[in-house]
């Protein structure tokens, strides 16, 4: 009992861990589901790109920049400026909207 | 409720207008019986309490009114029935019967797991065909014919149109006619296989001079390639994508998969799954594996260069 108790509340950690972030995570469906897996979005199961499950605790993104909010946006937002020829397409998204997701993928710990 | 995309509550054409109605009504007489039953099983449970205890043997009362109450229900019972089947009956008249004089004629040819749909101009210079999203001028009633190439399908635009099903070697006809511009979701209504639950289209209701551009821009061939990247995204296509996918003033011929002509003038991608956007086209073109296991189309296994090249090109394609 004591153990199903601990598993549920682990669950409903779980649960409240992915709240909040409606725009990043409606942005993320939108724009990074093909291609990625993102915990907390529905339907993100792409596997063309790296899972960004964990990546907040990850120290180098793109395996060339140090992995903070500013990167992070920048990466999101214009991938082929930052690294021209690679694989991940512009996004098209905003620089706010890039900071949002950057956020969010904050909290992917 | 209304907003869902497939909400079969509200109505957006003709068709649909005879038969919501209809839904709204059976579904509040059946509701008010089941909260009428509810109410008086748990009066009659109460009544029995009231009295006592517990009663091991209650004697069944038989009064001289008995039986009035029987035919009193069966005619209460009766008025909704015989309403709802008056009503069907009218509302199957006005909507099952195909135009004599369509404004436009569609064949739409559901399949594993995209909709086919070609329009029928009056020469054949004027006929075109594309892929999961269908255009239709507001006010015009439209013929659609339905055949399946493969295993029985069924089209479904819940706020224009009921079901109809798409049966090979058989063909079936329905028609639409849309009395507001908007984007109304379709839905592959009977079970067709892995990916049945993801075939959706969209239907376009447009007025007659926007239907009008866009049939004249449908009619365009694929301009040529102007950058590096656009030529080298076209030998891509030409001599990979052209087995399955035909991309009209190129070789690509192919007639199993979307046309790819005018890809960019569509909202959706891989049977209105994935918003058009770079992301998902080039995730879906590496690897519709992924998004829709079972998918006739293979993963791709492209480098991350042909990918930028493949994408550079599918742009153009407006």
């Amino acid at each position: 009992m004591r153990r199903l108790s601990l598993l549920l509340l682990i669950g409903l950690a779980g649960c409240g861990q992915h709240r909040g972030h409606a725009e990043a995570r409606a942005l993320i469906a939108e724009r990074c589901a093909a291609c990625h897996v993102v915990p907390g979005v529905a339907g993100a199961n792409g596997r063309v790109g790296p899972s960004l499950a964990g990546i907040a605790g990850q120290q180098i993104i793109a395996g060339h920049f140090v992995n903070n909010r500013i990167n992070l946006a920048r990466w999101v937002a214009h991938p082929q400026k930052s690294l021209p020829g690679n694989a991940m397409p512009d996004t098209g998204l905003t620089d706010r909207q890039a900071l949002a997701i950057a956020d969010y993928l904050a909290t992917l710990d | 409720m209304s907003g869902a995309p497939l909400s079969y509550l509200g109505s957006a054409g003709s068709k649909a207008h005879q038969v919501v109605p209809l839904t709204w009504f059976a579904l509040i007489v059946s509701t008010a019986t089941c909260l009428i039953f509810a109410a008086l099983i748990v009066a009659a449970v109460r009544r029995g309490r009231a009295e006592g205890d517990v009663v091991a043997a209650q004697a069944v009362i038989r009064g001289g009114n008995g039986l009035r109450w029987i035919f009193v229900s069966l005619i209460l019972a009766a008025v909704p029935i015989a309403v709802m089947l008056v009503w069907t009956m009218i509302a199957i008249a006005r909507t099952g019967v195909p135009p004599a004089h369509p404004a436009l004629v569609l064949d739409v040819t559901p399949q594993q797991f995209w909709w086919r749909i070609r329009y029928r101009g009056a020469l054949p210079s004027d006929t075109f065909t594309t892929a999961n999203e269908i255009h239709i001028p507001v006010g015009a009633k439209v013929l659609v014919r339905l055949n399946s190439p493969d295993v029985i399908h069924s089209f479904w635009v819940p706020s224009l149109s009921g079901k109809t099903d798409a049966i090979p070697g058989q063909n079936n006809v329905t028609w639409l006619e849309a009395s507001r511009p908007g984007r109304f979701r379709g839905q592959c209504a009977e079970f067709c296989g892995a990916e049945h639950a993801r075939m959706g289209f969209e239907v376009v209701a447009q007025s007659p001079a926007d239907f009008e551009a866009w049939r004249r821009g449908q009619l365009r061939s694929a301009p040529r390639p102007v950058t590096t990247e656009q030529v080298r995204g076209l030998a891509i296509v030409e001599y990979r994508c052209s087995l399955c996918h035909s991309v009209r003033g190129t070789i690509a011929g192919a007639g199993s998969a979307p046309d790819l002509t005018h890809l960019m003038s569509r909202a959706t991608i891989a049977a209105a799954q994935l918003p058009n956007n770079p992301g998902s086209l080039r995730g879906w073109i590496e690897d519709p594996q992924a998004r829709k296991p079972g998918t006739q189309m293979p993963n791709q296994h492209l480098d991350a260069a042909q990918l930028n090249d493949l994408t550079a090109y599918l742009g153009t394609l407006k």
